[in-house]
């Protein structure tokens, strides 16, 4: 067979257009594309998995290092709490979660006596005034109305006394008249401003 | 499949003198030639992702499972009754501080109160309640009630100050009312 004889012009058409150059542009092109849409749907998805699960990792470590100070807080309020548990359970006196105000009676009765004053009555009450300047987060204000009869030269240090008590009540009213009984003594209304928790298992 | 034998006699330089030129034949040149580097680097990526994401996983189960040992100690019943009791006692303890500190002591005021009453005034009633004073007075000297309304008044530490003085035959009446200044 004769072979066709080319000039320099159609050579260079030729290798322009030659077949293996367009396959080779094919190949590549659809490597290129294959290599994309693996990227795309096999690469992309593990790394937006390994992106989630650093995130998981990251949450984990903060939420390990909350917990590990939790424990370790806990552990040392244990301690602490076998240390000064005997001073915590007077709490209970002082703040009663029942509703229970024998260590305020057993205290109000000395104080009295000591004053030279006499106890006529003494009641408890739901506080109802609005002098209160400060929001409490457990502690509920109470009410107790004392009624007594005693000298007014002692009356002062008896309002004290009454203030220092170890439960911090606050004398919110105070009254008396100059009229005396067959003994000589003045009566006195004094109302105090008390704390209690209003939450019966605040202590168990 | 290939044809890798049939190479051409031809003096044409332009052609390579291997040439294949069936579809499968170029496929191999090309993948032997450059696809073999796009394919190590896309494995080098694929391995890399692999081996990372399995060494993460690694590192999250071994925390999910510390982290629920732990859930698990702190869920212990009697661990969370401690740590309840201790928040409670948190609580109380900071409202302590907050009543030892914040609350005003009343039994001064009223001290104050009573000690500053002039001896020529008699006390016949004190009243005391929501930071509101009411005397009740007598006296024989108008002077000193004029005095003490004056002491009243220009302490800065009572406000609203009313006296009121009645007259009966040769005692005086007063019956005072004022406010205390809260800070």
């Amino acid at each position: 067979m004769e072979r066709k004889r080319l000039n320099t012009e159609e050579y260079i058409k030729f290798i322009k257009e030659s077949p293996e150059k367009k396959r080779g542009y094919i190949f590549a092109g659809t490597t290129v594309l294959v290599s994309i849409l693996l990227i795309i749907f096999a690469v992309r998805p593990t790394i937006v998995t390994i992106t989630g699960i650093n995130a998981s990792i990251k949450e984990k470590n903060r939420l390990n290092t909350a917990l590990d100070a939790k424990i370790s807080t806990l552990n040392k309020l244990d301690k602490q709490f076998q240390d000064i548990g005997t001073d915590l359970n007077d709490l209970k006196l002082i703040y009663p979660a029942d509703g229970n105000f024998s260590l305020l009676l057993a205290n109000i009765n000395p104080i009295l006596s000591r004053n030279g004053f006499f106890l006529n009555g003494i009641s408890f009450d739901k506080y109802s005034d609005k002098n209160i300047s400060f929001t409490p987060k457990v502690l509920v204000p109470w009410s107790v109305k004392i009624s007594t009869k005693g000298k007014t030269a002692n009356v002062i240090n008896l309002l004290k006394d009454l203030e220092a008590m170890p439960m911090f009540p606050v004398i919110e009213s105070f009254s008396y008249t100059d009229q005396k009984d067959e003994s000589g003594l003045t009566n006195y209304s004094i109302n105090m401003r008390i704390y209690k928790i209003d939450n019966a298992n605040f202590y168990e | 499949m290939f044809k890798f034998g049939k190479q051409s006699q031809s003096i044409d330089f332009l052609q390579p003198s291997y040439s294949p030129t069936d579809v499968w034949s170029t496929a191999y040149i090309w993948l032997t030639n450059v696809g073999k580097y796009l394919l190590i680097a896309v494995e080098v990526l694929v391995l890399g992702v692999f081996f990372s994401r399995f060494i993460l996983d690694r590192q999250n189960n071994d925390l999910t499972e510390e982290v629920n040992a732990k859930v698990t100690l702190l869920s212990n019943e009697s661990w969370q009754k401690n740590a309840a009791i201790y928040e409670n006692y948190q609580y109380l303890l900071s409202d302590v501080k907050t009543v030892k500190e914040k609350q005003i002591i009343n039994s001064v005021k009223v001290s104050e109160l009573i000690s500053g009453i002039p001896s020529s005034l008699h006390l016949s009633s004190f009243g005391f309640s929501a930071n509101k004073i009411t005397l009740r007075l007598t006296s024989n000297s108008l002077n000193s009630i004029k005095d003490y309304e004056s002491s009243l008044k220009n302490n800065p530490n009572y406000s609203n100050v009313v006296f009121s003085i009645d007259k009966s035959d040769d005692e005086i009446n007063v019956s005072v009312n004022f406010g205390f200044v809260i800070d």
